[in-house]
């Protein structure tokens, strides 16, 4: 059998490693995660909750 | 590295989340929160008055925001957005429009009161 060029405790020790490469990869990957502003389109109506609370009150803001 | 915009927002919804009581309406009524409304006054209101009560603190420091209607599944919800950063009472904390893939988004508001609104191109 062909010898490894790596001992065995490197071969654990890289084995035992790999996870925690993989969680702070996936962290730091998480916190690059970036809005996207919204584009408007067409007007459309404002939902009627919005409607009716204008018509009431002078100080809705909607 | 988070930006100032952001400390602030996480703020303001932290302040509001901490403070509010969920409640399903049996009508679709939007109520602004009391004019003295400061963040630590107990909002008892679904997701509208959640919004309407981050308007208010956002505008006080000026942070422009626009409402957005959106569905989950078939159902109605509405969010604050500043900048793509959506302020939800569903949420835990702020997040990025771009997290909530399961949200429909449809129709979004103007920055000042009476703004028309417009549907969501992007998205």
């Amino acid at each position: 059998m062909k010898e490894s060029k790596y001992t065995r405790s490197e071969i654990i020790r890289a084995l035992f490693a790999m996870p925690t490469v993989l969680i702070f990869g996936g962290i730091s990957a998480c916190s690059f995660i970036e809005p996207e502003t919204f584009k408007v389109g067409e007007p459309v109506p404002a939902p009627f909750g919005c409607v009716e609370l204008l018509e009431r009150s002078a100080l809705g803001d909607c | 590295m988070e930006t100032i915009l952001l400390q602030r927002l996480k703020e303001i919804h932290g302040i509001v989340l901490d403070n509010f009581v969920s409640v399903t309406e049996a009508t679709e009524l939007w109520t602004m929160p009391p004019e003295s409304y400061d963040g630590s006054q107990t909002i008892r209101d679904d997701c509208d008055g959640f919004c309407l009560a981050c308007r208010v603190l956002l505008r006080r420091q000026n942070i422009p925001n626009r409402l957005v209607y959106c569905e989950i599944g078939k159902v109605g919800h509405l969010v604050v957005e500043v900048e793509g950063w959506i302020l939800d009472n569903l949420q835990k904390v702020v997040v990025p429009n771009t997290l909530l893939s399961d949200y429909k988004w449809l129709r979004i508001s103007g920055f000042e009161a009476g703004d028309i609104w417009h549907g969501i191109a992007n998205f």
